[in-house]
């Protein structure tokens, strides 16, 4: 599992995210799924702090899925932080989220979203997105260098030290 | 104020656009020289009519007076000269020619001359009117050429006679005569000539009577002579011996003169007095003279004390304007700086007080308004916050029953009976039920609330697109459409009048009875000025009574077996064409179909088909 490029999703609903997972293993993606609880978890993830900062078990990950409606840091403050950030601001990320008003569709673009996903209700059509997502992100994207202090299997004091940067 | 007057008003408004600063001085100095004007001539001519009058009466007057001394003073000379010629001399040289007694005579003769200053010759007649002797050669010429017809016989001893007045080379002469009675008869004639001139004492009592610029003309009975006493002068251009009373004539350098003339019968003499009407009228032309000054001065004083008057009226009345275009323009600061007792000082605290009244009431409106502005956009707030928590949060448990109902299904299925299955259906179903009603409701929500800005919108991609999103659902009910190809462009909001296409067009679809092949046709028109577009099918219709029912919110005519749905695609149509400030409708023929139509602005600059 640790093998392959890592897939973070960002999700405070313990259902969707077991929706999601399933959605994953029913199209069978092979990429492995890490979560995020809520925006501080996100960015920490993403800093590689604390629990995070063991990169063998919390690989920094090439595409972010982002739920807008978090406890404590919200996605779009999510969002603006990875923007905001030297190393980070190339990572791809794809909102998947339940709103659909254009005001969080056009702040999420504005903040530098890939993509703006809406989850959809029947699993069907969940099942239908993921496939999609792999297909788009993981098949034909071609993923941007993400270098800042992320040395592939480097030394974890590294990796520590560039996530805080 | 914008509004001017108008063509038709104006000509009685003549003075409506001018200030009351100007008006007033117009309005009272008119009259004023009317009156003035009116008042000056007719006291001028008045005036000038008594002066004619009273200088009439004084013409005959003088004229009478000038024409009795003439008479008297010729009595007097004719009584002189008879005086002289009750002369024994001479009457001894009448009687007996000797040559003494002609010398005699003739030394007589001679007496009488120098006695009086003006006699310039004195000449012996006989009784047949030859004449004998004379003592002067003045007057040969005219006597020699027979020129005695100017001369009147006396025919008394006591009375010598005056005659015609002529001139003598540059001498204006006239003859006097008086009989020489003898015993037995008469013996013949002294004629005395005599020089008409006045002397300076007569010529200054004349002066007197007649005043300085009337004339005095003496002429003889034949009119063909004239003198002003100093010489000859010019005849009158009207023969005025023949006249009576005042007449009125011009003469050179003078003018206009009038005139009155007396034949001084039996003396062969006229006199004429003649006063220039200018000189007449003077005292009415210096009077009307004085008189326009003074009225030019009275409507002067008047112009400016009206115009102080205007002032005083109009300045307070501008400043009232400005104040009240301050407070037009939302300026509320400004007094009325107008410190008076009058009506005009009461008028403008009245104003202040109105505007300070007025500035309360504004305030507190503003404030009201203000208050009710937060009031509504918390309210907005609290509406948004609502359809952005029905749209996170109320999904997330209807994913969660959907997704995990499915995953039993699929997971566990082989574990559940029939019944399990259903029931695990049923929950799937209807949480996709839920889930329309949600997106609707927040389809409306957002049609009701969202900032549409208005612009050109071509109808037919939109038309085009909407299709496109309902392509699945026409091939599933092989649907044949026929789409007017020549849609007009109105003004609208391009994503909601997709919607509202589409809405339409899916509605019409989902009407038609599952045996009948559903027929879909869009067009558009001109109505009233408006492009109504029409989107017709061929469905089940809707009665009278319920076509007013179908544009609200949750209005359904079917239950959800028959034809499924929310009850919000039509009242969606309704809010977002209404926000886009058109009208929807519908026409239907139960059983046979539905044609529904929605109104909107045309696209500015379309052509009017």
């Amino acid at each position: 599992m640790n093998s392959g490029q890592v897939i973070l999703v960002v999700e405070d609903d313990p259902n969707d995210v077991l929706l999601i997972q399933r959605a994953f293993g029913k199209a069978r993606i092979l990429n492995p799924v890490r979560t995020a609880s809520n925006g501080d978890e996100a960015v920490a993830y993403l800093s590689g702090e604390g629990l995070f900062a063991d990169r063998e078990v919390y690989p920094f990950p090439v595409l972010v899925l982002l739920d807008l409606k978090l406890p404590r840091r919200s996605g779009l403050e999510v969002l603006g932080w990875i923007r905001s950030q030297p190393g980070l601001k190339r990572l791809p990320i794809v909102v998947l989220t339940s709103s659909k008003e254009s005001i969080d569709i056009n702040r999420a673009y504005d903040l530098g979203a890939n993509s703006y996903l809406v989850k959809p209700v029947g699993f069907d059509s969940l099942l239908e997105l993921v496939k999609s997502l792999e297909v788009y992100w993981m098949m034909l994207n071609q993923n941007p260098d993400i270098t800042l202090g992320w040395p592939a299997g480097g030394a974890h004091a590294d990796a520590g030290r560039g996530g805080e940067g | 104020m914008a509004d001017s007057p108008t063509g038709r008003t104006a000509p009685r408004r003549l003075l409506a656009g001018i200030s009351i600063e100007y008006k007033l001085p117009l309005l009272i100095s008119v009259p004023i020289v009317a009156v003035i004007v009116a008042s000056s001539f007719a006291t001028y001519y008045k005036v000038r009519q008594n002066a004619f009058t009273a200088a009439r009466e004084r013409l005959d007057s003088v004229t009478d007076q000038l024409a009795s001394m003439l008479r008297t003073s010729a009595g007097q000379v004719g009584a002189a000269v008879a005086k002289a010629a009750a002369n024994d001399t001479l009457r001894r040289f009448l009687e007996t020619a000797t040559p003494k007694n002609r010398l005699d005579a003739l030394t007589a003769m001679r007496h009488m001359g120098p006695v009086v200053e003006q006699v310039i010759d004195v000449e012996l007649w006989s009784p047949n009117r030859e004449r004998l002797l004379e003592t002067g050669t003045q007057t040969a010429s005219i006597v020699s050429s027979g020129q005695v017809e100017g001369v009147q016989w006396s025919a008394q001893v006591d009375t010598g006679l005056v005659g015609r007045l002529q001139l003598s080379g540059d001498s204006l002469i006239y003859p006097v005569s008086a009989l020489i009675q003898g015993h037995g008869g008469p013996l013949g004639y002294v004629v005395q000539w005599r020089r008409a001139t006045s002397s300076p004492k007569s010529r200054q009592a004349t002066l007197q009577l007649i005043g300085s610029s009337g004339s005095l003309y003496v002429g003889n009975d034949r009119g063909d002579f004239w003198t002003d006493l100093l010489g000859q002068a010019a005849k009158p251009p009207v023969d005025v011996r023949s006249t009576t009373g005042i007449i009125t004539y011009q003469r050179p350098q003078i003018g206009s003169v009038m005139a009155a003339a007396r034949t001084l019968a039996p003396l062969p003499w006229v006199v004429l007095v003649e006063f220039p009407e200018r000189v007449v009228a003077a005292p009415a032309t210096i009077l009307l003279r004085n008189l326009v000054l003074v009225g030019s001065a009275l409507v002067v004083l008047g112009l400016i004390t009206a115009w102080f008057l205007g002032r005083r009226i109009a300045a307070p009345l501008r400043d009232l304007t400005a104040a009240s275009a301050a407070i037009a323009a939302g300026d509320y600061s400004r007094d009325v700086a107008v410190h008076r007792d009058d009506e005009i000082g009461r008028l403008a605290a009245t104003f202040t007080t109105m505007a300070h009244r007025v500035h309360e009431a504004h305030t507190l409106l503003e404030d009201q308004v203000r208050a009710r502005t937060a009031e509504l956009e918390e309210r907005n707030d609290e509406l948004e916050a609502f359809g952005y928590s029905i749209s996170h949060d109320l999904r997330a448990p209807l994913r969660a029953m959907q997704g995990f109902s499915q995953a039993l299904l699929e997971d566990c299925g082989d574990r559940l009976d029939a019944m399990g299955r259903e029931y695990a259906e049923r929950i799937v179903a209807g949480a996709k039920r839920m889930d329309e009603l949600i997106r609707d409701l927040l389809a409306y929500s957002r049609v009701s609330r969202a900032e549409l800005k208005l612009v050109r919108v071509p109808l037919t991609p939109v038309a085009h697109s909407a299709l496109a999103e309902l392509s699945g659902a026409l091939r599933a009910r092989h649907a044949s459409v026929h789409l007017d190809e020549a849609l007009p462009a109105v003004m609208g909001h391009p994503a909601t009048l997709s919607q509202v296409l589409t809405n339409l067009l899916g509605n019409g679809l989902k009407f038609v009875p599952p045996e009948r092949t559903p027929e879909l046709r869009v067009h558009a028109e001109r109505h009233n000025g408006l492009v109504r577009l029409w989107v017709e099918d061929n469905g089940i219709g809707i009665a009278p009574e319920h076509q007013g029912r179908i544009f609200r919110v949750f209005e359904r005519l079917h239950s959800n077996d028959d034809y499924p749905g929310t009850g919000i695609g039509l009242a969606i149509v309704r809010k977002a064409v209404e926000r886009m400030g058109g009208q929807v409708g519908v026409e239907s023929n139960p059983g046979h179909g539905s044609r529904f139509w929605v109104e909107l602005q045309p696209a500015a600059g379309e052509a009017q088909t």
